[in-house]
């Protein structure tokens, strides 16, 4: 079967004067069904290898196929109903439409994607209830606390139902209880067959939620390991 | 103060754009206010101002040369309440032609062949004197002065030869000047005082004119009672015409007063969407620099320097335009000055009038500095910790209410987003419906006068258009019945009605009245009737729906005196027309028997060449009849002056409508800026960021264009009615608001939606291009 996730020698450098090289000739696979972190330092290129699986952002050379769909020479459009239909993501800092409830922000995504009303909005409850703010849905995000807001971030990212859902440091503007919490949440939809791609720079956390963990310095693959999660309790 | 210009000149260069739609639209609108305000000074009373500077006479009397000599004639300056006098001067009504063209001028109701000509050695002279505009003043006989109008109708350059007809000798006069006086009839000329005898038609009576000025002359008692004292200081019957100041003033008027009304409700909707448009740049400006707002309040800015701020910021570019916009203005007034006074013959006013320019420029200031303070003000009362904190502004809400009524899944999502957006802000979205509002308004108004004056014609003009109307005059003793014959003896005649206009004179009334006798079956006229019928024989008088100062109703039997002889007629009917009082010849045959028509209308039949049947019969008789095409009844020539006017205006208020929208989508696009990206990273395409974005553009300018069609037709009804009550004119105003035209109002709203929707094009690609990770990472 072929993997879900494959990128053969991807680069991405930013242009200008001095041009900068973000990610360095990287080469993996991803399987469906897998939870991979992808770990490294500030500035190891996590953030942009994310960008760049969602069709957010262009690799300057290599080939990359997600879900069946060679991405590299892709037109905007094309990329966006890509995006819409089998990519999740989930930022570090929500990206939640401030002027939208709880259940549009959520909705609004299916709404893209050109999903039946009855089925997306049954969905959005049925996320909604098992993230566990099914009582915030008429609510606005300003008046969530951070966790409320990132649950409704990844009911947002997996309503679709996507082939990956990709998450941005999900935990990084949440306190350590918090960010456990939501962390767990990936865990269970990864224990439904949800393949989940985070990226963190946080390796405990990496080791504890994770079963493989791509590890990035200075763009560049530095290592692949795969081993058993080890959760330890709720930390940031 | 000085930290207040360094913040607002800092925010002036930060945001350019912004800055230089300010710069625009407020230079756009003063240049209008500068134009209309020079037209309104320049042009509200020109005919004042050249009475004044040409030291204009209260009356102009003409004297039958009969009756009294020119010394006599001279004599009547001692009469008591006389303060001043010029003349008299000989005068002779000559018609005129060049090469093989009769020469013919056109005036506001009229159509003349033959032009009063004055004998005249001088243009000065303590009263009435005449301004010499090209050329120079007759210095011998065989030169000739015309009225710049004149001229200008006839295409005559100075050196051009004149060829005087009538007359036994037919001298040749050259145009060595063109002049312009007082008196807006552009039917006049002047030529050197020996000459008058030789070209005046052998039929002709010698006349003198004398213009006067009298102590008492504020009104037209003061008028009467002065040519009263005239009447009684010379032979009975000796006055044969007179014409006061006041009769020429509402002459000039009824023209300008049209074009000011028109103008200045320009202006005004030019500065009120300017202010719509500055309220909704400071209200986005105060919205998006919420920190700003914080940080400056922090290190010591008081609530007032902060208003001072943004105020300043919106003063700075509007200045910087007015100092280019307002000459500009001045200088663009300069054709409709030239044009309004050229279609009275008067002098043209100069286009600069300090005071004016300065009173443009501080009122658009003000416009730009008050629209500016009120939302100013909400940044001035901004907490600066809570602003700091929150750093930009709470968004408004896209209402789960609209979102239903739209069908959610029926509408393309980007469509109802839009549509959404553009009522999130409901200030910033009314504002800039309000500038989409002002300018379809604005345009209905001006396509709703275009259509009144097409009615206005149609009314006044002959009932069937199809069939050309010629106007002939006979002169110099040339008999009715050789006229007649050489008329019907043409191929391409229908019919010939003889017409000739006479005194009368209504009991109790002190002016007299023009009245109009037709000799013929005048029915066939095409006439368009208000009121009952045409008149059907002797006893049976029309009277004009517009000139009607007796108040005289359809079914009423009016007295009136012609040459002293009584007549009875019943008023059968009213028309769309310049007449007094009409009547046919039978009626008039039985008081004065003896008379014969001296002007006759030929009714063409359908398709003829009136062109080469005026050439034919002109060369049949080229001394003694005078034939020429009719326009329409009206000469109703105002389409001519409101044409560039319109069409300028139109395009400055779109412009600024268009440029309202391209800014408020701008602010709002800058500000989503965040959620575009969001909206994007969730799978939104380029395509459908973009009719998001012209989405809310289209629905604004919808609900503009929908609010500003009535409020274009209630502003055209009401400025109808001021033109038709500033003009005299006793025309239902009704009849000519009726004309408004259904399909150019949708034309109207649609074009309001377009010029929204262009407004909203470049935001659109900006908010489609949005990058993702770059707006995101930025958070």
């Amino acid at each position: 079967m072929a993997p879900l996730i494959e990128c053969t020698g991807i680069t991405k450098s930013y242009g200008g004067p001095a041009s900068r090289l973000a990610l360095d000739n990287l080469s993996f696979q991803v399987e469906s069904g897998e939870f991979a972190a992808i770990t490294g330092p500030s500035g190891s290129g996590k953030s942009t290898l994310l960008h760049v699986l969602a069709g957010l952002d262009r690799p300057t050379s290599g080939s990359m196929v997600v879900d069946g769909h060679e991405l590299s020479h892709q037109s905007e459009a094309d990329l966006a109903r890509f995006r819409r239909s089998r990519i999740g993501f989930v930022f570090q800092f929500f990206h939640l439409l401030n002027n939208l409830s709880v259940l549009d922000n959520v909705l609004i995504a299916a709404q893209l994607a050109g999903a039946g009303e009855a089925t997306s909005r049954a969905h959005a409850h049925e996320l909604l209830s098992e993230l566990g703010i099914a009582d915030k849905a008429r609510e606005y995000p300003a008046k969530l606390s951070g966790g409320e807001r990132q649950r409704v971030a990844i009911a947002r990212a997996l309503v679709n139902r996507p082939a990956v859902l990709l998450a941005d440091e999900p935990t990084g503007a949440l306190d350590s209880h918090t960010g456990g919490q939501v962390m767990e949440l990936l865990v269970g939809f990864n224990q439904r067959g949800q393949t989940v791609l985070l990226a963190t720079h946080d390796m405990e956390l990496a080791r504890r939620y994770a079963g493989r963990r791509l590890s990035l310095r200075d763009g560049r693959l530095d290592d692949d390991s795969r081993s058993e999660p080890q959760p330890q309790g709720h930390t940031g | 103060m000085k930290a207040v210009i360094t913040k607002a000149l800092a925010d002036v260069r930060r945001h350019r754009l912004q800055t230089l739609v300010v710069f625009v639209i407020s230079g756009l609108a003063m240049t209008v206010g500068a134009m209309g305000g020079t037209l309104l000074v320049q042009s509200s009373s020109p005919y004042d101002r050249a009475f004044s500077d040409l030291a204009g006479p209260h009356v102009v009397v003409v004297f039958d040369g009969r009756k009294l000599a020119q010394d006599q004639v001279a004599a009547t300056a001692t009469v008591p309440g006389v303060t001043g006098t010029a003349g008299p001067w000989v005068v002779a009504s000559i018609p005129f032609e060049k090469g093989t063209t009769h020469l013919s001028v056109t005036s506001s109701f009229n159509s003349q062949t033959a032009l009063t000509v004055l004998g005249r050695d001088s243009p000065d002279g303590p009263l009435d004197r005449v301004d010499v505009v090209r050329g120079r003043w007759v210095r011998s006989p065989g030169e000739i002065v015309v009225t710049r109008t004149f001229a200008d109708q006839n295409s005559l350059a100075l050196g051009d030869r004149l060829t005087a007809l009538a007359t036994p000798g037919k001298p040749v006069l050259t145009v060595v000047g063109e002049a312009v006086d007082v008196d807006p009839r552009p039917d006049r000329a002047w030529v050197w005082t020996d000459q008058v005898a030789s070209l005046t038609p052998v039929d002709m009576p010698p006349l003198y004119q004398m213009s006067y000025r009298f102590r008492s002359a504020s009104n037209r008692g003061d008028i009467r009672a002065d040519v009263s004292a005239l009447k009684a200081a010379v032979p009975a019957g000796a006055v044969t015409a007179y014409v006061s100041y006041l009769d020429s003033r509402d002459n000039f008027n009824f023209t300008t007063s049209l074009v000011l009304t028109f103008l200045l409700a320009f202006a005004a909707m030019a500065l009120t969407s300017v202010a719509v448009i500055v309220s909704n740049v400071v209200t986005g400006a105060v919205l998006s620099s919420y920190r700003d707002i914080g940080i400056v309040k922090a290190i010591g800015f008081t609530p007032r320097q902060v208003v001072g701020v943004f105020v300043l910021a919106m003063l700075i570019p509007a200045l910087a335009a007015g100092v280019i916009a307002v000459p500009l203005g001045a200088l663009a007034s300069k054709p409709l000055l030239d044009q309004a006074a050229a279609a009275m013959s008067l002098p043209a006013p100069s286009p600069v009038v300090p005071w004016i320019d300065l009173l443009a420029l501080t009122l658009g200031l003000a416009v730009v500095a008050a629209a500016a303070t009120l939302p100013a003000w909400r940044a001035g009362r901004l907490s600066a910790v809570a602003a700091i904190v929150s750093g930009t502004a709470p968004s408004g809400r896209w209402s789960a209410s609209l979102h239903g009524r739209l069908g959610w899944w029926r509408l393309p999502r980007s469509l109802v987003m839009g549509i959404g957006d553009a009522f999130a802000q409901p200030v910033r979205g009314g504002l800039t419906a309000i500038a989409i509002l002002v300018g379809v308004a604005t345009l209905v108004f001006a396509s709703g006068l275009y259509s009144a004056i097409i009615r206005f014609n149609e009314l006044f003009g002959p009932a069937n258009a199809s069939a050309r109307q010629v106007t002939a005059s006979r002169f110099g003793g040339f008999s009715d019945a050789n006229t007649m014959t050489l008329l019907q003896g043409q191929p391409e005649t229908d019919a010939v009605v003889g017409y000739k206009q006479v005194e009368g004179e209504v009991p109790g009334q002190p002016d007299p009245i023009a009245l109009t006798v037709f000799r013929g079956d005048s029915t066939r006229l095409g006439y368009n009737l208000e009121r009952g019928r045409w008149f059907a024989g002797a006893g049976e008088g029309v009277i004009g729906s517009v000139f009607n100062p007796n108040h005289w109703v359809v079914g009423q039997t009016v007295k009136v005196r012609v040459a002293g002889e009584p007549l009875n007629l019943r008023i059968v009917g009213s028309c769309y027309c310049f007449l007094f009082l009409a009547m046919d010849w039978s009626s008039y045959n039985a008081a004065v028997p003896g008379v014969q028509p001296d002007s006759y209308i030929v009714q063409l039949r359908p398709g003829a060449n009136a062109d080469a049947y005026v050439k034919r019969v002109s060369a049949s008789e080229p001394d003694f009849v005078f034939p020429q095409v009719n326009g329409s009844n009206s000469g109703f020539d105002i389409e001519g002056i409101l044409d560039g006017m319109v069409a300028a205006l139109a395009l400055i208020l779109g412009a600024i409508a268009g440029l309202g929208v391209f800014n408020a989508l701008l602010l709002t696009t800058r500000e989503r800026a965040r959620d575009i990206a969001i909206l994007k990273a969730l799978g939104m395409t380029p395509r459908e960021v973009s009719t998001m974005v012209t989405a809310s553009a289209f629905a604004l300018g919808a609900v503009g264009a929908l609010l500003g069609v009535p409020a274009g037709i209630i502003l055209y009804n009401y400025l109808i009615e001021a033109m038709a009550r500033l003009s005299n004119f006793s025309v239902s105003s009704s009849a000519i608001i009726a004309a408004i035209n259904p399909l150019q109002l949708v034309v109207v709203a649609l074009a309001g939606v377009l010029v929204a929707l262009l407004g909203a094009s470049l935001p659109a690609r900006w908010a489609a291009r949005t990058s993702v990770v770059n707006v995101l990472n930025l958070e």
